[in-house]
């Protein structure tokens, strides 16, 4: 496998880190938070890129996908920063969940199933157990893809991100995070240090539903994370859709979600919700799968991970 | 539950123990002293004349040691088929499809290997690109090869029995077609080759399946006496087909060895694996059959068109294959078969898992499911009705000499309680069923000769003890050398664990290689013959020695037993004593010791060697293209699968598979069922998930094991397989083949029990949950 050669950082504190991350802006100086996407990124391609390509090829297309337009020179692991790793609940109910905490912690956390379900049914459905036990959720949010299986239910659970540079610590929402595919808002000498999930009500539920041609090391189809809150008449006081692969970024569906509160749940509102759903995404048609399948698979998923997350909240 | 004591077991594997630790050496992992890193230019641009190769910045570079291009190969042409030797090492005036090889590079280190090829300068222009099989034809299209008019590399033309007249005998007649894609054999080890250049002695170390035609290849592509080259295989990770034919990567390896003088590896990428494919080609099918009302089978119309990318490799066999393996399991005798391999700019297919036959199978099988549904009867019912049994001779004069269909059909029948779950299922839940029929071991070699197909050296331990098999054949993970111990150690009466396997190496012996379900029949056959000449030769020794008659003589675990008395051995194991004075376990009573036989015969005889050979009988008909399809035996396979079908989204649960094979005798019972396994998993890749996809410019874009699907371990139902043993009397102990046979029916088989589930027929392979949904759409069968 060809990979070009950079430099391992491995700083010892977070402000070590974003220092470093800053000193080599210029040079291209990545993080290393797990290493599963980044690694497979920066892969040269086997025929080399500069023999002329024929007239009609679109360098878009080529695969493995150009995540990394230069491939860094430096990559700061944050492996040996402590702290940076594990999962807290705060008096008030927040669920705090370091960034480098693995996806196989996330899976196997009690709290984590209990209280962010969609988030462990998110991890689950992420690659393998070799992927998880290696992967991040601060990687998979910070990597941005519009299907990933961890960003995809943050989104959902209105996740808060918790960014540290030299200078200054900012919170910024998850969805304001994310402006493209792979691409966020963090500065060159910034770190996602923590992952904050706001306490849900009593009478809360979620989940995360992913649509793959196989049960495993797969890239979302289509996949849907949904919130539901019930009020003490049984009635939906709050609810969150969050829609992976159908647009450059996870998109949240708000209309369907609106179109939920204070109604009572039942099969025929959750596949409305699902068809306005469907309206609220234009995903394309690429090799996994065609805008119109998407659209349609949309309207399907939106409806049973409501049905999931009812269950739950009852 | 039988006579032998090692055979029909399930013995650990020989190379088990290595494997599960680690300590088994892969092609990659092996290393030598001054070894130089090669690496290959493969062409951007799927068809384009080469105007111009400039490497002179390449060579410059420091720890590049040399550089070549088809200025280096003397424009050599070479192949598979020798009658369509259409490939050069580099492409010399064009390239044919994106990944074709343009040069190589050897350097002292990988990396710098790879900055060479950056400095290479090539200079195209652009040719249009043939991509569709079927535009390939028109007369309009561009021509990729000069030789193949129309771009057609082998058309056939067939027509047994009168599908004239059986046309009106018959009561119902359909005609329904399928499409495949090209598919990759996903095999876990990427290609590799490790070259070295001595006193004009060539030896490549490769993961090939197939050592004996890579030798013959290197030897007439680089110019060298054939005796002068020496292919190894070490162990190897699977090869499925796509390693059976030489590359130009193993050519250019060599090339690279003879010009440094130095030992030269090049290992592929994942994604040069699918850049070289070799693999299934892309299928077209239509067939037409007719039935009576009573389900008789009266003709079969078949026209096959096959997308072989940009060179033949394998090509003519696969579009024979496509036709002529559908003469059996049933009886049919009438066929027509108009068949058609083209090249397109696109990686080349060879030969994969159940060669040229499976999609073929898959539609044939999915159309008689559909004729039985019109003459509203059970379609395990139809099969059974017109399955073959052993005798018979199938139209295209394929001879069963033993054959189990029928054993096998109604042994998954009643496994996987097919009437109870046929009548009685929910919406979304389906079972299907299938047959499949394959060779065991193709007839003829793919170059004309008259050739033994194998042969097998056994030889006695000087020091008296155990046997080592020398053979040629290629252990690519089947377990071949586990066989070929297996058979050994029955014939001798000795333990497994006193014959060491030598294999996969040119020098030992001669072997055509792992591919056409040949070994365990014909090298088996082989490794039989050799091991009852040394049995033979130490008894005729023991039988001098003692005054016993050789007639009454035999090796029962491990002694030689006198059937009619005892033996007279006082002075055999005095001597045996003596030479050995200091050594523990010496017995020094009870009966002979093989051991002690052994060192006996030797002291006699001096070394002590047993060959074994196996020539195919004279086979097939005298029609052109008789040869392809003929075997010495035939296997067949019955399977039924269980699906879940998700009516909202379209995906398919797999949830059992129940397969039945017919292997006329399992050597090894767990290899058997493994192979069975492997088949099964693989075809319901095939059928559900695996396609190698294109751009319009004819790059492949699911280059990897990420994009491109194979099931996982969390997608695999509980298989159950079902052995069945008819007793082959051309093969070794009674048995024939199981490694490719077990494919045919698993496509099949899910898309009929895909049918079941939902009412919707799929022509087109892979069935994606999108496809699904998609017909479930057409057919208004979604809920609004």
């Amino acid at each position: 496998m060809s990979i070009p050669p950079f430099e391992v950082l491995q700083p010892e504190s977070l402000q070590e880190a974003c220092e470093l991350l800053g000193k080599h802006s210029s040079e291209g100086a990545a993080v290393l938070a797990g290493g599963t996407d980044i690694l497979v990124d920066i892969r040269r391609p086997i025929i080399p890129e500069h023999l002329p390509r024929c007239s009609g090829c679109d360098p878009k297309t080529l695969m493995p996908r150009k995540a990394v337009e230069k491939p860094p020179a430096y990559m700061v692991a944050l492996s040996r920063i402590p702290d940076l790793s594990g999962i807290s609940e705060a008096k008030n109910g927040d669920i705090s969940i370091g960034s480098m905490t693995t996806i196989t912690q996330i899976c196997e956390s009690q709290l984590v199933r209990e209280k962010l379900t969609a988030l462990a049914e998110g991890g689950d459905n992420l690659g393998s157990p070799l992927v998880r036990n290696r992967g991040t959720l601060g990687g998979n949010i910070c990597n941005a893809r519009p299907a990933a299986d961890a960003l995809v239910p943050s989104v959902a659970l209105g996740a808060q991100l918790e960014l540290q540079s030299v200078n200054e610590t900012r919170i910024v929402s998850v969805s304001d995070f994310v402006t493209g595919p792979g691409r966020t808002i963090r500065k060159a000498d910034e770190v996602l240090s923590k992952v904050i999930f706001p306490a849900l009500p009593e009478m809360s539920g979620s989940s995360c539903i992913k649509l793959a041609n196989r049960k495993a090391l797969e890239i979302s189809v289509v996949n849907v994370a949904a919130v539901l809150t019930l009020d003490k008449a049984g009635k939906i006081s709050q609810a969150k859709v969050a829609l992976g692969s159908v647009a450059p970024t996870p998109v949240l569906a708000e209309k369907a979600a609106a179109s939920l509160i204070g109604e009572k749940p039942s099969d025929d509102l959750f596949k409305e919700a699902g068809k306005t759903a469907a309206g609220e995404c234009k995903p394309i048609t690429d090799h996994r799968g065609s805008a119109l399948y998407r659209v349609d698979m949309v309207g399907i998923l939106v409806k049973n991970a409501l049905q999931k997350a009812l269950e739950r909240a009852r | 539950m039988s006579d032998y004591r090692i055979l029909n077991t399930r013995a650990p594997r020989v190379d088990a123990f290595d494997k599960v630790t680690g300590k088994a050496k892969y092609t990659d992992d092996l290393s030598m002293p001054e070894m130089l890193f090669g690496a290959i230019l493969h062409s951007p641009q799927a068809h384009a004349r080469i105007v111009k190769v400039d490497t002179t910045e390449a060579k410059k570079l420091p720890g590049v040691k040399a550089v070549i291009t088809s200025e280096d190969t003397e424009g050599i042409a070479f192949g598979v088929s020798p009658a369509r030797y259409d490939e050069q090492i580099f492409a010399s005036e064009r390239v044919r499809y994106v990944g074709d090889e343009i040069a190589a590079v050897a350097a002292v280190t990988p990396e710098i290997a790879r900055q060479a090829l950056d400095l290479i300068k090539v200079e195209f222009e652009e040719l249009p690109s043939v991509l569709d099989a079927h535009l390939a034809m028109d007369d309009e299209a561009e021509q990729l090869h000069e030789r193949y008019k129309n771009n057609i590399v082998q058309q056939v033309h067939w027509d047994f029995g009168d599908v004239e007249a059986a046309q009106k005998e018959a009561d119902v007649i359909r005609t329904d077609e399928l499409t495949s894609k090209m598919q990759d054999a996903a095999f876990l080890e990427p290609q590799s080759a490790l070259a070295t250049y001595d006193q004009g002695y060539l030896t490549m170390y490769s993961s090939t399946q197939a050592p004996h035609y890579i030798q013959r290849t290197l030897a007439m592509a680089l110019s060298l006496p054939l005796h002068k080259v020496r292919v190894v295989k070490p162990a190897v990770g699977g090869g499925f087909g796509p390693k059976a034919a030489c590359s130009s990567m193993e050519l250019a390896t060599c090339l690279l060895a003879m010009k440094t003088g130095k030992p030269v590896k090049i290992t592929f990428d994942r994604e040069q694996v699918f850049l070289h494919s070799r693999a299934r080609h892309q299928f077209f099918h239509k067939m037409t059959t007719g039935v009576r009302k009573d389900g008789t089978i009266c003709f079969l119309e078949h026209e096959a068109l096959l997308d072989g990318g940009a060179y033949c490799s394998f090509g003519i066999a696969t579009v024979y294959y496509a036709g002529s393996l559908l003469g059996g399991p049933y009886r049919l005798e009438n066929m027509k078969y108009d068949g058609y391999r083209v090249v397109t700019n696109k990686p080349a297919c060879g030969a994969q898992r159940g060669h040229g036959a499976v999609i073929a199978r898959a539609c044939f099988e999915i159309q008689l499911d559909r004729i039985a549904e019109e003459l509203n009867m059970d379609p395990v019912e139809l099969r059974l009705k017109n399955v073959r049994e052993a005798g018979e001779t199938t139209c295209n004069e394929l001879y069963l000499s033993s054959f189990g269909m029928k054993e096998a059909l109604e042994a998954v029948r009643d496994s996987a309680a097919w009437k109870n779950k046929r009548d009685d299922q929910p919406d979304g839940k389906g079972i299907g069923a299938a047959c499949g029929f394959f060779v065991s071991g193709a007839g003829y070699p793919i170059y004309y000769s008259k050739t033994p197909h194998c042969t097998v050296v056994t030889k006695l331990n000087e020091v008296g003890g155990g046997v080592i098999v020398e053979s040629g054949a290629a252990d690519i993970g089947q377990g071949s050398d586990t066989m070929l111990a297996m058979i050994t150690a029955e014939v001798l009466g000795i333990p497994l664990s006193d014959v060491r396997v030598m294999s996969g190496d040119s020098d030992l012996a001669v072997d055509l290689g792992a591919y056409s379900s040949r070994t365990t029949l014909m090298t088996g056959t082989a490794a039989k013959e050799a091991a009852e000449s040394v049995k033979a030769q130490i008894l005729e020794v023991i039988a001098d020695k003692t005054g016993a008659s050789i007639d009454d003589l035999d090796v029962i675990d491990g002694e030689v037993i006198n059937s009619k008395g005892d033996l007279n051995i006082e002075e055999l194991r005095h001597d045996f004593r003596m030479e050995h004075r200091g050594f523990r376990g010496i017995v020094k009573s009870g009966n002979l010791t093989f051991n002690e036989a052994a060192r006996v015969a030797f002291i006699d005889k001096g070394s002590i060697v047993g060959t074994g050979k196996y020539s195919p009988p004279k086979l097939g008909g005298s029609f052109k293209g008789a040869a392809v399809g003929t075997s010495p035996a035939f296997g067949c396979s019955a399977q039924i699968a269980e699906v879940d079908v998700n009516l909202d989204t379209g995906e398919v649960t797999v949830e059992k598979i129940t397969g039945a094979h017919d292997c006329g005798f399992a050597i090894n019972r767990t290899q058997v069922e493994g192979q069975m396994q492997g088949s099964m998993m693989m075809g319901m890749g095939e059928a559900l998930m695996e396609e190698i996809k294109y751009d319009e410019c004819g790059r492949v874009i699911n280059a990897n094991l990420a994009e491109y699907k194979i099931p996982t371990s969390l997608d695999m139902p509980p298989l159950e397989s079902i052995i069945i043993e008819s007793h082959e009397p051309n093969g070794p102990f009674g048995a024939k083949e199981v490694g490719e046979g077990g494919i045919m029916p698993t496509i099949p088989a899910i898309l009929n029990a895909i049918y079941d589930a939902t009412g919707v027929r799929i022509n087109e392979l892979p069935v994606t949950p999108e496809r699904i949904r998609t017909a479930l759409r057409k057919a208004g069968k979604v809920n609004k």
